[in-house]
């Protein structure tokens, strides 16, 4: 007995048309999207580079200055960013901005009992128009507080100077 | 007669499908239509202008302002803002001023050792849209902010003091 088998035939309504061609060029624009060449950013592009930077380990108990020497390797304490490794440490007066009411002016006033380490630090980065990044992820600016692990101690401060591409 | 027939046909006439087909497309094509040509910021026929501004910074340790320069660029640490907010092109140092309370219940501004103001003039582009200035189209910049922009070297926290449009 012979099989009656409708035979198929593409029929296509005005409304289908529309999907049809919509579709087709949702899928194009992307197809395009993703093979057309890049625009160039602005800026530069990020590179790696080496980042000499100052650091100011605030208000330590006077004498223990010596505990940072250099070669020591320095982690951001908050996200374990590597910071770099130390190049050179140099014990300063530990200072305080103070009100002196009777000058009517803030003063940088010693602390007795306390110094401050100024500690110059070397470190790998990448660099970019916006920012230095230290160890993937750590944004190194003059201004900004660390808290930072060495071997062996703990300590605070702010970035003090960044030793610009080119400087010396 | 139905409304809906039982082929899905409005008044029997046309599928609610197609209808609803019809009535995405013209809802893209209005939406395209008012980003491009009536919404300011997103625009494709307005251009973007030069907009000079002016930020103080107050009281800040000199190793900061040594670190500030001229033609460092700009950037916003909290806000969206599409990029940099201009280029540092004049630094005015002046001399520090910080507020202070006294004992005897006064409050006056006065001079603080190792510190100093800022005045930054900042060339940046944007738009000027129903009386707001967007840098970038998109970054309200209004007189007297204060925000916390950062440098490729250094942060600070300044207020915007003037605004000047060509």
């Amino acid at each position: 007995m012979e099989q009656n088998t409708p035979k198929f035939r593409l029929r296509l309504n005005l409304f289908d048309g529309i999907v049809l061609v919509l579709a087709l060029a949702v899928g194009a624009f992307l197809l395009w999207s993703a093979l057309k060449p890049a625009a160039p950013a602005e800026g530069a592009a990020p590179s790696t580079a080496t980042v000499r930077y100052t650091v100011r380990f605030q208000k330590w108990i006077e004498g223990t200055s010596v505990l940072v020497e250099s070669g020591d390797k320095l982690v951001d304490n908050i996200k374990n960013y590597e910071l770099g490794t130390v190049v050179s440490a140099e014990a300063v007066p530990a200072q305080s901005l103070q009100l002196d009411h009777q000058s009517r002016q803030y003063v940088l006033a010693d602390i007795p009992g306390y110094e401050d380490v100024l500690v110059t630090v070397e470190a790998p980065c990448t660099t970019s128009d916006e920012s230095i990044l230290l160890g993937g992820g750590y944004a190194l600016r003059v201004g900004s507080v660390a808290y930072i692990r060495g071997e062996g101690y703990m300590a605070s401060g702010p970035i003090i100077s960044i030793e610009r591409e080119g400087q010396a | 007669m139905k409304i809906i027939d039982h082929n899905g046909r409005l008044f029997g006439k046309v599928s609610i499908i197609d209808v609803l087909v019809v009535a995405v497309v013209l809802v893209l094509a209005v939406a395209l239509n008012v980003k491009n040509n009536h919404l300011s910021h997103t625009s494709t026929s307005v251009t973007n202008i030069p907009i000079t501004y002016q930020v103080q910074v107050s009281g800040v340790r000199g190793y900061v302002a040594d670190a500030i320069r001229t033609e460092d660029k700009m950037f916003d640490q909290d806000r969206s803002s599409g990029g940099t907010l201009g280029k540092i092109v004049d630094i005015e140092v002046l001399p520090s001023a910080k507020m202070a309370e006294f004992n005897d219940g006064t409050v006056d501004v006065v001079p603080a050792e190792d510190c100093v103001n800022l005045l930054l003039t900042i060339q940046g582009e944007g738009i000027v849209s129903e009386g707001r200035c967007l840098l970038n189209r998109i970054y309200d910049l209004g007189v007297n902010s204060s925000r916390n922009f950062y440098t490729k070297y250094a942060q600070f926290t300044g207020t915007v003091t003037n605004i000047q449009v060509p």
